[in-house]
């Protein structure tokens, strides 16, 4: 039974679907590092500048927020501060950062 | 003259021959050329009713914005798991209302009555309870899919022919090789159509709950963007609902359902 579902083509189209999906998302594992700066000898938990291609929207804030206190936003960028280091792969996970770096003191 | 026409239908012939679901995208063709030409026409003011063009920007533009993958993400792993506990609770339920006359005499008025209590009827007191999160949203959609995959999955075993026990029973087998090997495969037909229907409730369910309780998901973008009076999104919300349910009922559950009902002789090709 099983072996005939699988040998349908809307099977394949949607086994492929799954597989682009994953594919995906372990880019987006592997691509999250390389968005973060370098946080030197930071402390245990940072504020960080989060830039995104785009204004940020209501969205962005409100998930950003499960990560720290956001405290304002710039052009394209989200402020948020008290993240723990170890969110800050999560953080720089959606396709949508562009680059998480640290907050400079006073901004 | 004919020639042009004769030569296109022949063309969409072989193409859906090929590629028998495109031929399920044909019927839409005229309802997407009627609304573009409507909103063309400005018959009703573009705020109101804005035209397939403006929903495909609103769609790439929510895309770009990673707003639509992460509501659309959250919309479907409620729905899987509520569903897998649906399931998980519902066939086990159901086997044994369907085996045991005592179950069945003590359960059967009891799924009724709850039956009759409509899912979104218990929002008020399951906020009240669980407040606006997850856990809600899981007990409304596990609640709504549960009672077709039980009552079901009771017609099925109770359709198992009795010669099927008798011979099984005969040969020696168990209380649960029973179970596995005669009731559930013969009631599984009956529990993929409980399934099909749950699951269908379980979606419209899910996108209810997110409009009156949910803080992300399909619903509630839909629900947002009343707010702003963006009617472009509250049409992008209903297009993706439609097409997903789509794609999950033809592509996967009519599939699963054709191919149980040919595996144990119900349904012939």
């Amino acid at each position: 039974m099983l072996r005939d579902a699988l040998k349908s083509r809307k099977a394949h189209i949607l086994l492929a679907v799954a597989g682009c999906y994953i594919a995906w998302q372990l880019w987006l594992t592997i691509a999250a590092p390389r968005k973060i700066a370098d946080f030197g000898n930071a402390p245990e938990k940072v504020n960080v500048l989060i830039t995104l291609p785009f204004p940020p929207e209501r969205f962005h804030v409100q998930l950003f927020q499960t990560y720290g206190r956001v405290s304002g936003t710039q052009e394209n960028a989200v402020e948020v501060r008290g993240v723990k280091r170890a969110d800050l792969t999560t953080v720089a996970r959606p396709y949508w950062v562009t680059r998480v770096e640290p907050l400079q003191p006073g901004g | 003259m004919m020639e042009f026409p004769l030569k296109l239908w022949s063309h969409y012939v072989r193409l859906t021959a090929r590629w028998p679901s495109i031929g399920s995208i044909a019927p839409f063709l005229p309802v997407i050329a009627a609304w573009w030409i409507i909103s063309e026409l400005q018959i009703f003011p573009r705020v109101f009713l804005p035209g397939p063009g403006e929903v495909m920007h609103s769609f790439r533009s929510l895309v770009y914005t990673g707003i639509l993958p992460e509501y659309l993400q959250d919309s479907v792993v409620r729905l899987a798991v509520g569903t897998f506990w649906g399931v998980a609770l519902g066939v086990p339920l159901g086997i044994l209302v369907g085996l045991s006359p005592r179950a069945h005499r003590a359960l059967w008025p009891l799924l009724l009555f709850f039956q009759a209590i409509g899912d979104i009827a218990w929002l008020p007191i399951l906020v009240i309870w669980f407040g606006y999160g997850l856990v809600t949203m899981t007990v409304v959609i596990v609640y709504t899919v549960i009672f077709p995959v039980v009552l079901n999955t009771v017609l099925g075993v109770r359709s198992i022919p009795i010669t099927m026990h008798r011979a099984a029973l005969s040969l020696g087998a168990s209380r649960a090789r029973m179970v596995w090997e005669v009731i559930l495969p013969g009631a599984l037909p009956n529990i993929m159509t409980g399934l099909r229907n749950g699951l269908g409730y379980g979606w419209r369910a899910l996108i209810a709950t997110e409009i009156i309780v949910g803080t992300s998901g399909i619903g509630f973008l839909m629900f947002d963007a009343r707010r702003a009076g963006s009617v472009v999104e509250i049409l992008l919300g209903m297009i993706i609902l439609g097409i997903l349910w789509y794609i999950v009922d033809s592509w996967i559950l009519a599939p699963v359902e054709r191919a149980t009902g040919q595996r144990w002789g119900l349904v012939t090709r």
